[in-house]
This record gives structure tokens, sequence and C-alpha cells, in this order.
């Protein structure tokens, strides 16, 4: 562990996980030297603070930067700037033999359950791993332990002899939460579950986790594009567009009162499986912009319907609205 | 132990080969065959139509068996409609609309029996009523690309990297229109990329598809299957591969375009939600049958099925507040050696003793309303 831990101002104890003005840059250019001359940035200055036992939803468009946050809120990717705060420590700049005792308490579930498998191992095999690596119980119950945690995440027992190309995607989507979850996590980044799933079996996978949150008093970072599957789930709510969080706040209060153009466009645009219900629809005119070349000032300005002058110029202040509820738009004044 | 079933012996599977490989050579001669068009023209069932599937048994004949994936599907698109077709993924909604293009790959996925009747237009103004499913494949450019017209999922891979979207665009119209100078081509595919609301044609006319976002990609792709005029359209999720703002402006494009093109549209999706919204007729498939079938108000307000039901129920909607969700249990079952009895009978919950007889007839509830469920054998209506 680390011996100098820094004193962190403004510490909030009720918080598992603090992010502040985390930002993410991946080099596209170099001169021959290495220096690197084009930047893009997918996260550009989040900010939020999530409490323990809660679910914070974030929800954008391709590109957006969601998955590169949950990354780096791991520490899967290096952050460029800014802090993570977890559990009271900053983590930040932890070497990666610190990162080992705290990834024991955050994990990931990833999007592809036919990809983030291992072909060669048995379920069994992918489950006792962790749990022997990081000594979570004695080597002679890991076998139990494993048992018990497959029947949590309704496996049945017999799949332990098996192999991952033997299940379907939900099926193996199940091994992937019992996977994250073999080692007692605290904080689980879900990088969009389900979004490969059919809806009858994203229903089954919806519920399982958040029958394990109840059980275990998990942590949820939710990133999904799926609207309506983020609002069943969460609590908190953060909307990403182009890298930078456009607005956040708490479910109630982002769904009956949206207050930045983009949220409320996103909104409009999700399809209702009722037939009686027809929507004031809001179109966005013309596509993201590359985030290489985001445009200046406010980022949303070429495809906002109310676009001002001022949006063009000057990037808006990321300001709380009062109850938490936080957005960037010049128009709210 | 039981006799593993995922696995087949050797002997099995040769047994398995030398059975597909005699299937598949009646099947793959009657498709390349020479054939007179009297061969093939039948009469519609019913006038308002431009297409009816009947009966259509589309099979893919693999190393480990049949594999039944589109097991006697019967539905009509009346004219200027749109048909969504519902259902989940490996369920058959795909290998259908490829059955009525003649897309599918040869020689394991061969349509076995059934027939699919398409009223086509001849440019001189006549009617004809061609039995897609028994022309051979020589004669199929009447139809293929020219009356029925296929926008698939994939934006990105659909498009040819090596080729500008002109050139891809102009093709189209050499081939449906061999007479035309390429002045009167470039002309036509301005018009059509306007038509999709591309905002300056000039420039995506002279540019590549990697030049392109996929919402772009997607409005070139339904502009080259307006370029031919056609009277159906097939979109085979045509927004699964696109963000929500993006899927927003093509679905309100395609609304657009069926009234300006005066033809029918069959939709294919997963999303309930589109289907409510931009669906007259609803088809609901699940195993390579449908299961349900009707206008968009019966199937929404009055679902009879109970994989309708469980469907509608599992999806999270932005009005609803529940703390769970209902789910349907287990699996969609193994496509190969399906039971006799009803598909949905390990996952319903409303299971009877009839359900483990013969497979359910499709039942009619009203004159556009049909269910293939024990539940409602006798005594329609009274559930």
């Amino acid at each position: 562990m680390m011996t100098d831990e820094k004193k962190i101002e403004n510490f909030d104890p009720q918080a598992i996980l603090e992010v502040r003005n985390l930002r993410k840059c991946f080099p596209i250019k170099k001169t021959f030297f290495g220096k690197v001359t084009q930047e893009l940035i997918a996260v550009d200055d989040v900010s939020f603070k999530l409490n323990a036992g809660e679910t914070l939803g974030i929800v954008g468009e391709s590109g957006c930067g969601k998955t590169t946050l949950g990354r780096a809120i791991l520490k899967l990717h290096q952050p460029t700037s800014g802090r993570i705060i977890f559990e009271g420590k900053d983590i930040t700049d932890y070497k990666s033999a610190d990162m080992r005792e705290i990834r024991k308490k955050m994990q990931i579930i990833f999007q592809d359950p036919y990809s983030s498998l291992p072909p060669r191992s048995t379920v069994g095999g992918i489950l006792s791993e962790p749990v022997s690596v990081h000594k979570i119980v004695p080597q002679n119950q890991v076998k139990e332990y494993v048992l018990d945690l497959m029947e949590k995440c309704g496996l049945r027992d017999y799949y332990y002899e098996r192999y991952p190309h033997e299940f379907s995607g939900g099926q193996r989507q199940r091994i992937c939460i019992a996977r994250a979850l073999s080692v007692n996590p605290k904080l689980v980044i879900c990088d969009e579950p389900v979004s490969a799933l059919d809806v009858s079996i994203q229903a089954q996978i919806i519920n399982l986790l958040k029958k394990l949150q109840q059980d275990m008093n998990l942590t949820y970072v939710f990133i999904s594009h799926d609207l309506s599957v983020v609002k069943f789930i969460s609590d908190k709510i953060g909307v990403m567009y182009l890298g930078s969080m456009v607005e956040f706040g708490s479910k109630e209060d982002i769904f009956s009162n949206p207050l930045h153009p983009y949220t409320q466009a996103l909104f409009s645009a999700i399809p209702q499986p009722d037939p009686d219900i027809k929507m004031n629809r809001i179109i966005l005119k013309g596509d993201i912009p590359s985030p290489a070349n985001p445009p200046k000032g406010c980022r949303f300005h070429t495809r906002c319907p109310h676009a001002k002058d001022i949006c063009k110029e000057v990037t808006p202040e990321y300001k709380d609205y009062g109850n938490g509820h936080c957005a960037a738009c010049h128009l709210l004044g | 132990m039981a006799k593993n079933k995922n696995y087949l012996s050797g002997k099995e599977i040769r047994a398995i080969a030398k059975e597909n490989a005699k299937v598949m050579k009646r099947l793959e001669a009657e498709k390349y065959r020479k054939a007179d068009e009297s061969e093939y023209l039948t009469e519609m069932r019913d006038s308002k139509n431009i297409l009816e599937i009947d009966k259509l048994h589309t099979y893919f004949f693999t190393e480990q068996g049949v594999v039944k994936a589109v097991n006697g599907v019967s539905f009509d698109i009346p004219k200027n409609a749109t048909v969504g077709v519902a259902g989940e993924s490996g369920c058959g909604k795909s290998v259908t609309s490829m059955s009525v293009m003649r897309l599918l790959q040869g020689p394991t996925g061969q349509i076995y029996s059934g027939e699919i009747r398409f009223n086509a237009k001849e440019k001189s103004g006549e009617e004809k009523v061609y039995d897609i499913a028994k022309m051979p494949i020589r004669d199929i450019h009447k139809i293929r690309g020219n009356q029925i017209a296929m926008i698939f999922q994939e934006p990105m891979t659909s498009l040819n990297p090596v080729f500008t979207i002109g050139q891809q665009l102009d093709e189209v119209t050499f081939i449906h229109n061999p007479d035309a100078s390429k002045e009167q081509a470039k002309e036509k595919s301005i018009e059509m990329l306007n038509l999709v609301g591309i905002a300056m044609p000039e420039r995506v006319y002279n540019s590549f598809p990697h030049e392109l976002s996929g919402g772009m990609r997607q409005r070139v792709m339904i502009s080259m299957a307006l370029a031919s005029d056609p009277r159906l359209i097939i979109a085979d999720e045509p927004t699964t591969a696109l963000d929500v703002t993006i899927q927003a402006q093509i679905l309100d494009l395609l609304r657009d375009l069926k009234t300006k093109i005066d033809g029918s549209i069959m939709l294919i999706t997963h999303d309930l939600g589109i289907i409510a919204e931009m669906a007259d007729y609803v088809v609901v498939m699940y195993a390579g049958r449908v299961i349900e079938k009707g206008t968009v108000d019966e199937i929404f307000h009055n679902p009879m099925h109970p994989y309708t039901i469980g469907l509608q129920k599992s999806k999270p909607t932005l009005n609803s507040d529940s703390d769970t969700l209902f789910n349907i249990p287990g699996n969609v079952p193994n496509p190969i050696n399906m039971p006799d009895y009803c598909y949905f009978k390990e996952r319903c919950a409303q299971c009877t003793k009839k359900c483990s007889g013969e497979y359910p007839e499709m039942i009619q509830v009203s004159p556009t309303h049909f269910v293939a469920c024990h539940l409602y054998d006798e005594g329609q209506n009274d559930d």
C-alpha cells in the first residue's frame, strides 16, 4: 500500500466513488520524434459522486466516451488528468501492484459475452481463478464457494465442467457476472451488459443484476445506450455527449425535468411500444461531429435546435441547478 | 449418463450428409432450371395484396441436421401498408425476407416448399403475379432489386468500399434501364440522394463509403433501394446499427418515403417500439413460425399469445414504474430437432394438457387477428 497517502480536500465520506475533472486523451498523430501533435479527447472534464448501494446510469450515443469513462474509473486506461477517489483513497496515481488490492473491490462486466470468456477454460476454471488469485476463501473451499456463487447467478451446478461455447448469450453473460462477483466487489462497472442479448433474455439479466445488488449491496456504474433500460435500473443518470457530461442528476429529476436540449431530444427519439403514444418528436439534424475535431464552444451547438450565437463561441459551464441536478447549457442562464 | 445430444458420431454425420445431398441436389437443379414464364405465373388470393407468403418452408441442410429456419410461415402484405415482422434473433424473420429476395446461401439454404406470390407491375403497366418460390434463379432479376428492394442491417458492410457512392448508385440505373446515358443516370442518382435528405448530394456522389457516417450510409442504402421505383421495400433491421437520434431520423425518412413512392414496406426488427410506431400490421414470429398476427392495435392492446404478452412486458419503457421486469424463463429452443408440440411450451406459464399434443393451428380471433395457441382453441374470444 502507498504510505504517503495524500489528504483529499472536500472529501464526502458517504461517497464510494468520486470522479473529479477526469480527462482522457488518446494521441492520434505523432511527429517522427514521438511528440503528440493531435489528440482525441475521449472524456473531457467529467465529475460526479456516487454513494454506496446506488446505481449510476451513463447514457450517450456511440463515440461519446462512456466506455472510456468506465475503463478510466477502473484504471484500465490511465487518466490524462483529474482524480478518481475510491472509498476515500485517491487511486489515480496507484501503481499496478497497488491496484491489485483495489481491483478486488472494483470489477467490470463487458458488453460482448461471446468474446470475453476464455474458450479453453471450463466454467469452474473461469470462476475459480479470481477466487484463488485473490485468496478470497481457503484453497480447499474454493469449489464449494464457486458452486454457491453459480447458484446465486442462476447457473446450474453441472455447468461447472462445461466450456463457454456450449452456452447461449444469456448464460454466458451470467458467467461473466458470476466472474465479476466472485471476488466480492463493492463497485461493478457494467459496460452495456445487455445490448448483445434478446429482449426476453435482457429482462432476465437485468432482474438478476438488480437482485444481486440488493443481496450483496453492490454499487453499479451502468453504461448503456438504451435509455429505457437505464431508467429501469438507475438511481442517478449521467448523459454524455462528445466526451463531456451534459447533464447529471437523480433519475426522477432527469426524466421529469430534462434541462439540456440534447437530453430532451434523446428522450423523444426512443420509439415507444404503444401505438397510441404519438410523441412530439424532436428530430436532431445532422450527425455527431467527429470527436477528433469537436466543434468550438458548446459541442452540441451544431445540432441544437435552440442554438444562439454565444453557444458557438463559449463553452458552457457545468452548473448545479438544485438538488444535485447539473447541466451544461447557456440557455439555462 | 444419457447420450449427449450435442455431439454426433461420424457415422451419424455421414448419414445426415448423404440424406441432405440428395435433397439439396434436387432443389439446386430446380433452382437453376430453364423455365417458361407460364410455369410460375399464378393468381393472388386477394388483389389488394402486393405479397402473399403461403406456408413457406425454408430449410438449412447442415451437417448436424436440418434447421427449419422458416417452418410454415404465412402472411400477407397489403398495398401501401407497412408490415412489421417482430421476433428475437434466430426466429427466422431475416430468413423469410431472404427467401422473398431469393438470396439464400445455396446449396445449404433452400426454399423447401410453399408459395410466395408477388404482384409485379411490368413497364407496360400490366400486372402479373409471379410465384417467387418457383421462379428459376435466372429469371429472378425481373423482380429482385427492381420491383422488390432491400435495405440491409449493416450500412457499414453493404456498400462496396472501392467504388464511389455515385458509381454504385448509377449501376442500379444501368442494370434496370440499360439504355440510359451516363448523364441521365447521374441525374437520377442525385435526385435519389436528394429524396433521402442528403444535404450536399453532389459531394456525396463523388465520395467513398468510408467518408460517410453510419446514418449517411444508411441513407445512401435507402436511396439505392429507391432508385428503381420498387413496389415493395424490405427493410431488414434498418436502424439496429445506428444511434437513437440517427434512428429517429431514418424512421422519419422511411415514413415520409412510403407516402412519396406509393409502395409497401416490410419492416423487420426486434424492437417493438419501432413496430408500434411504424407498422400497420404486425407479424410476431417465434422459432420459425408465426405465432400471432394482426393490426398494430390488436397486437399491442389485445395481445393473445403468451409469448407476445411476455415480450411486451419484458421491455422496460420510459412510462412504466415497476421494480422488477417480467421475464420469460428459459431460452429459445435448439433449431435442430424441434419438438412436435408448441415450441413455446417449456417457457410458457399458462400451459394446459393440450400443449403436449400437436402444434396449435392458427386460430382466427377477428377478421385480421390470428393466433397460434391452444388457449383459444374453442369458444374463441372468451379467454
